[in-house]
């Protein structure tokens, strides 16, 4: 693995008030790669994400971008830095028009702003022809690539993504995964959270099993498909070899 | 007779919609009821009164009592209570939103800040009325059987064009737009980069602006007195509450209803009652309609 991209290190996190859910998970994400974590429900993987992206505070444990430390910055000044973040549900403003969405996106950028929405309708067309519309009138695909594309708008070096696929139609998880390929290649490195993890898998890199809020395996992401306790554990008990 | 009961109450509605679009605000983007929000339509009442004791309220222009002065006078008023809401919430509702506090905590403390936000002009200027200015009006007769004074229609006027201009605001200033997001959901506006701090404050330099002209406003007809806000508390939640919060047409749409149905209750009810008006359309929303007219259902 080249130097990373991102580096996080023994991050204890939890809610406010609340005890940690996640108890020292670590995570390296090189330049252009796919990473996915997987594991079962409550193993702290959204709750990891929502860490890194500044959304909840950090107990202990250091994030690093590039060469920079982004530990226990707050949300905004994190997608600053260079991280963007999709939510798993939640993931549009239903009461704003696409444009605007779009335009919250890009509300950290002052003169690019204009280019970067001809960028986004030129890679998202579907969003083009509805940016007056309001996000609530998009189906459950189109918000999520509205949700990468307003993620997008700040030409982050990393991408975060809460269960991207989660309640799509398998024909836009396809669809989905083929996207985030693109973007890797054209130099966006993908971290994501997927209950999907067979498939996820498949379109990654490599992937880390959590497990209690603690790293369980990583691995390149056919060593873990072949994995028979992977396998057996997580994958719906057959392998994929 | 019904003419008059419905441009008075389109009149007090004006007045109650400027209020209740910053109640609105701040219930859906701060997420707590800030009952303090009618001691900074007091606020912005005195502090435009401290303006005209200084520069007078102008030579009457026209068919108005007053001149430019005035109006200067509530701009002045406008800025200068949106510093104050921004410092109540500075000194006050920012300490403990920090430490997470429960929204019933955020109420209780708003409520300690009225009491201490009313009799602060208690004792700077007294239980007393003031006027901006004694000059006398004649009404004209707008229709048959409707009038108004002059300073009515310029009220009117002057609440459309702010509507009008916080309308434009909401829809295309990065701010505006940044602050319907966090009204929608504050932790997806923070991943778009949004700095919550920035839009809270905006949201209460705007919020006590308004209030400051519904406070002017309320004043020039005709008279204000340390209690000019509080008497309007209860209808500025129940016309946010009606509107459905977090929406401006919500806000404005709840402001000139509930104006409209105290004015009409005159027709029916003795004019001691009036007051209670705002109490039963806010019973009627909770009841009927708890997401308001413009709110969805959550």
């Amino acid at each position: 693995m080249n130097a990373p991209l991102l580096s996080a290190k023994d991050i204890v996190a939890g809610y406010f008030g609340g005890l940690p859910v996640v108890h020292g998970i670590s995570v390296d994400v090189a330049p252009r790669e796919i990473v996915t974590l997987i594991g079962p429900n409550g193993a702290g993987k959204s709750t990891f994400l929502k860490a890194i992206a500044g959304l909840i505070a950090l107990e202990s444990g250091r994030v690093i971008l590039g060469a920079r430390e982004i530990t226990a910055l707050p949300a905004h000044s994190v997608v600053g830095a260079g991280v963007g973040y999709v939510p798993q549900t939640a993931n549009v403003f239903t009461t704003l028009t696409i444009h605007e969405n779009l335009k919250v996106g890009g509300h950290t950028l002052r003169s690019e702003l204009a280019a970067r929405l001809e960028r986004a309708y030129a890679l998202f067309p579907v969003l083009a022809q509805k940016r007056r519309q309001p996000g609530r009138a998009l189906s459950g695909g189109q918000r999520q690539m509205l949700a990468i594309a307003r993620a997008l708008m700040t030409e982050p070096k990393l991408l975060l993504l809460d269960e991207p696929t989660a309640g799509l139609a398998p024909q836009v998880v396809g669809e989905v995964f083929r996207l985030l390929r693109r973007l890797a290649e054209s130099g966006v490195a993908v971290l994501m959270v997927e209950q999907n993890a067979k498939a996820a898998l498949k379109a990654s890199d490599r992937g880390y099993v959590l497990a209690e809020g603690r790293n369980r395996m990583a691995g390149r992401s056919a060593e873990l498909l072949n994995d028979p306790a992977v396998a057996e554990t997580f994958l719906g008990g057959r392998r994929v070899a | 007779m019904i003419g008059q009961a419905l441009a008075d109450g389109i009149l007090t509605g004006a007045i109650i919609a400027l209020g209740a679009i910053g109640v609105s605000f701040t219930l859906q983007i701060m997420r707590f009821a800030n009952f303090a929000h009618s001691e900074l339509l007091t606020w912005g009442a005195y502090l435009a009164l401290v303006f005209v004791a200084f520069a007078g309220p102008g030579t009457p222009t026209g068919p108005l009592s007053f001149g430019w002065q005035l109006l200067a006078a509530a701009l002045f008023a406008a800025a200068a209570t949106g510093l104050v809401a921004w410092g109540v919430d500075h000194f006050v509702f920012r300490s403990l939103r920090r430490r997470g506090a429960h929204p019933l905590t955020m109420v209780f403390a708003a409520f300690g800040a009225a009491l201490v936000m009313r009799n602060v002009v208690v004792l700077l200027w007294g239980h007393g009325s003031h006027f901006y200015t004694r000059e006398l009006q004649m009404s004209v007769e707008l229709l048959p059987g409707v009038r108004m004074l002059p300073d009515q229609i310029f009220i009117l006027a002057l609440a459309l064009a702010v509507v009008v201009c916080l309308h434009l605001f909401l829809t295309y200033s990065r701010t505006g737009i940044a602050m319907r997001a966090m009204a929608e959901s504050s932790s997806l506006a923070q991943v778009c980069g949004v700095e919550v701090d920035a839009v809270v404050r905006w949201t209460w330099i705007i919020s006590g602006a308004l209030a400051a002209l519904a406070g002017v406003f309320a004043g020039l007809t005709p008279q204000l007195h340390p209690e000019v806000g509080f008497n309007l508390l209860l209808a500025l939640f129940a016309a946010a509450i009606l509107g459905g919060t977090g929406s401006l047409a919500g806000a404005v749409i709840g402001g000139l209803l509930v104006g409209l149905a105290e004015n009409l209750s005159l027709l029916f009810i003795s004019a001691g009652y009036k007051s209670a008006m705002p109490f039963l359309v806010l019973l009627a929303v909770l009841i009927v309609r708890p997401q308001g007219l413009f709110g969805e259902k959550q």
